[in-house]
């Protein structure tokens, strides 16, 4: 199999990279406001998810997998905090809705990590 | 003795199953059995052996020294070591100081190794001292990615990760090849991060 089918290994990234996604969102979203500077608050942002990303990714990693939960959650953890605080910057936004979006970025990023999976892999045989 | 690198391990050793046991030995589980099942009947170092994980995936009555080295990672294993069936047994060692002579073992298998040992490529040359000319070398695992945004994020997390224990962007393959093995055939496991490399000496 190219991509995870397992169900309870699938669902259990969908569960890992949400959770991380949505506590990032809601946490810089809580942290970063309309007064701060987009650049500065994207970086910040940036190393705050990644940080934070890895004792949850490790948290996670227990149940469902190493380098399958990390390598998502903390690519997620990254983008998420990326993204949240510029547009908490331009649209200041609650921790509700940081959270909504970070949760809708874990996911999207875990598509694209099990596309890139799927990819990487079938290039290597 | 890498003194720094066996304390590091020994203060991993009591919680080390928490994070390691269910998930990802029930993930790997398939690629680990097919690596391991290339086990032969001849002399098996298994290099970083820890709380004995992977015993469970060795085929038995094979001949196999397990090495480590934490003692406390080991003390761990012992109930693992003593449910294989076949002849396992375990030692505390540095894989720069192995006693043995050149070309003891047939096979030399590692996993989840070359992550955190601190001169990989000095590690790769003491394994390839103690196996035969052409003996084969069987490795899971994970490395760094060429693809972006993997290895941004995996190059920014190394040095913080590397206090824990494993450093996320090690170049393993290129190691082995810089350690004077032949490459026999590398596979990905997941993405190009997780993979099975075998080579020979």
């Amino acid at each position: 199999m190219l991509i995870e089918i397992r169900p309870y290994f699938v669902v259990g990234d969908l569960i890992a990279n949400s959770f991380a996604g949505a506590i990032i969102g809601a946490l810089l979203a809580l942290i970063v406001g309309p007064d701060w500077n987009m650049f500065i608050a994207m970086v910040f942002g940036m190393i705050f998810g990644m940080v934070l990303a890895l004792p949850l990714a490790l948290l996670m990693s227990g149940l469902f997998g190493a380098m399958e939960v990390i390598v998502p959650v903390m690519t997620a953890g990254m983008i998420v905090g990326m993204v949240v605080p510029m547009v908490t910057v331009a649209a200041d936004y609650t921790a509700a809705a940081g959270a909504w979006m970070g949760a809708e970025i874990g996911i999207f990023v875990l598509i694209a990590t099990y596309a890139a999976n799927a990819v990487i892999r079938r290039r290597a045989r | 003795m890498d003194v720094a690198t066996q304390k590091k391990w020994d203060r991993v050793a009591p919680n080390f199953d928490l994070m390691a046991s269910y998930g990802p030995e029930k993930r790997w589980a398939p690629f680990k059995q097919e690596l391991f099942g290339n086990m032969g009947h001849g002399k098996i170092l298994f290099l970083a052996v820890g709380t004995g994980l992977d015993v469970q995936f060795f085929p038995s009555g094979r001949s196999i020294l397990g090495i480590d080295i934490s003692q406390k990672m080991l003390d761990v294993a012992a109930e693992r070591v003593g449910r294989y069936e076949g002849a396992l047994t375990v030692q505390q060692m540095d894989v720069h100081d192995m006693p043995f002579e050149d070309g003891h073992f047939d096979q030399v298998f590692t996993s989840c190794t070359f992550c955190s040992v601190p001169n990989p490529v000095s590690g790769l040359e003491a394994l390839r001292r103690v196996l035969k000319p052409g003996g084969d070398l069987y490795m899971f695992e994970h490395t760094g990615s060429r693809y972006y945004p993997f290895k941004l994020m995996m190059d920014l997390m190394t040095p913080l990760t590397r206090k824990l224990g494993p450093e996320m962007n090690r170049p393993t393959v290129e190691n082995v090849r810089a350690a004077g093995y032949q490459l026999e055939k590398v596979e990905h496991v997941y993405l190009d991060v997780v993979k099975t490399i075998h080579a020979t000496a």
